[in-house]
């Protein structure tokens, strides 16, 4: 029988609840023994784009028809290397402010190493591979963000081992 | 017809979200760029000339090289930065 996980995908402008996600990460995988989960927050921003003014919010832009499915897909390659019982992933796109939630990986799966390793491939495609845009918005103007370097190499790092 | 979509600064650029372009005489990425180039703005032009920009047709990933038919719709997406 081939193996089969739950997948979820969800991106909207609205907050979402850590504690709801855990929990429904539990419901649907009652075989799991481990549960990891990485929340991204806006951090503090300070932007040399915009001449070394603070940034008052974030604005995240993507393109629905295809955000989506790249999601799942990133998670049926996480799921084949790094076998689990269910992935969530959690975007949020629109205006978002420093200290804010932006992002959320929740993997269950039966043992530790898996669900840490699949989490991390996961957020490290994300970066780089889904359609979404972020823009630093000041009081000077706006600047919107290309991949870091760091991301690619992050990302890059999947593709000769399984280990990062 | 084709539809177009921009994305983040190429949005900017072109300061439009979405155009719809005659399919006549169109029949690959770098040919639907040259009458892109034709009718918008020179901050296009200059925003996807280095072909750094990733393509999409029909909500795909493609590249530059890509063919294109009547009907489709095509993407530009500047590098992505979400997470």
């Amino acid at each position: 029988m081939t193996p089969t996980y739950h997948s979820y995908v969800w991106i909207g402008e609205a907050d979402f609840d850590v504690a709801h996600e855990y929990r429904k990460a539990c419901d649907v995988s009652p075989h799991a023994g481990a549960v990891v989960f990485f929340v991204g927050l806006v951090r503090d921003l300070y932007s040399e784009q915009l001449k070394g003014e603070s940034v008052d919010y974030i604005e995240l832009q993507h393109y629905p028809q295809m955000t989506e499915s790249l999601c799942a897909n990133i998670i049926q390659q996480a799921f084949e290397r790094h076998p689990f019982d269910s992935a969530r992933v959690l975007h949020r796109v629109g205006k978002i402010h420093s200290g804010e939630q932006i992002v959320m990986v929740v993997v269950a799966s039966q043992h530790r190493e898996n669900a840490f390793q699949a989490s991390q491939f996961i957020m490290d495609y994300l970066k780089t591979r889904a359609t979404f845009w972020k823009r630093e918005v000041g009081s000077r103007g706006s600047n919107w963000l290309g991949v870091k370097d760091k991301d690619k190499v992050a990302a890059e790092r999947w593709k000769n081992n399984d280990q990062p | 017809m084709i539809r177009v979509l921009f994305f983040a600064g190429l949005r900017d650029a072109a300061q439009t979200d979405k155009m719809d372009v005659d399919a006549m005489g169109i029949t690959d990425v770098r040919s639907l760029v040259a009458e892109l180039i034709r009718q918008l703005p020179q901050e296009l032009s200059d925003a996807l000339s280095d072909e750094t920009a990733m393509v999409s047709i029909d909500h795909q990933y493609a590249g530059w090289d890509a063919g294109i038919v009547d009907g489709v719709e095509v993407g530009f997406l500047p590098p992505v930065s979400g997470g």
